[in-house]
């Protein structure tokens, strides 16, 4: 393990790679990740029909039920989720645990 | 660095025997004492070490998963007596002998032990998954992983 490897302090999320498969929602034993999508259509020059793509609306971590165990990371199949070294994120009430897309991708760029 | 432990099996009236025995060889303190429920078969399991050497032993003993008990170590390993507490309470297995078996998180009275494979999770059942939307339309799972139809039948 080099130093630069980031501890399980904070998971990060890149909204642009999350496709909501929703794999990292059911694998989750806190059950704790929840994620709304939306479906929309995009038509591509040429193509006979346009495509279907799920667009990411919502997208949380609990950390107050989170256990840090890494499944979702690990299980992410577009590496969408990663962990940072960051933990600078207590809070003082329940709700305060709860991060969503924009909370979460703010740590992306903050590790390796 | 990863260092096996062989299991070494024992039966109900040795584990007392058993446990001296391994704390006579230099393995004399619980490092963790717990159980294991297989669903076939329930197990205790006791993890000793020697301080000195960083050498161990691990024990264990199938008991009777319907009426599970054995005797406590705690009178020669006063450190197994957190461990008892919690897996009398998460298991439902009985420490003969011990003085008290007070519990550590469960409310008083309340026995479901809920490491038991049997035991139904009923917050499981009751939670929303976030997992039940699906994204494909297709495909939609009925149940949550770990909840099992028997525990939501009368629902
Ligand atoms: S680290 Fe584990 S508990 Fe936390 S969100 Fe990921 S899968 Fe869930
Ligand atoms: S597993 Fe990855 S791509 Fe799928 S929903 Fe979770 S973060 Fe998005």
């Amino acid at each position: 393990m080099s130093d630069s490897t980031p501890q399980r302090n904070v998971i990060a999320l890149l909204p642009e790679a999350c496709t909501s498969c929703m794999v990292c929602v059911r694998e989750c034993p806190s059950w704790c990740i929840s994620l709304e999508s939306h479906v929309e259509a995009v038509s591509e020059e040429g193509a006979r029909r346009p495509r279907t793509v799920n667009v990411l609306d919502e997208f949380t971590i609990d950390y107050g039920l989170c256990m840090y165990c890494g499944i979702c990371i690990e299980t992410c199949p577009f590496d969408a989720l990663a962990w940072r070294d960051s933990f600078d994120y207590s809070s003082g009430d329940r709700q305060g645990l709860r991060q969503d897309a924009v909370d979460l991708s703010r740590w992306w760029p903050t590790g390796s | 660095m990863t260092q096996t432990t062989a299991i070494i099996d024992i039966a109900a009236d040795e584990w007392v025997a058993a446990c001296t025995a391994s704390a006579a060889r230099g393995c004399d303190v619980v490092d963790w004492l717990t159980a294991v429920d297989t669903l076939e078969s329930l197990f205790v399991v006791v993890h000793v070490v020697d301080p000195g050497s960083s050498r161990s032993e691990m024990l264990r003993c199938e008991l009777d998963s319907e009426r599970p008990e054995i005797e406590s170590i705690t009178s020669w390993f006063p450190g197994a007596d957190w461990h008892e507490r919690e897996t009398h309470e998460m298991f439902g297995i009985e420490f003969l002998g011990r003085s008290q078996t007070n519990a550590l998180l469960m409310r008083a009275g309340d026995a479901s032990s809920p490491m038991r494979k049997t035991a139904a999770l009923d917050a499981r059942v009751r939670t929303p998954w976030p997992g039940q939307e699906s994204t494909t339309g297709r495909r939609r799972q009925k149940l949550p992983p770990g909840v099992r139809a028997e525990w939501t039948r009368d629902e």
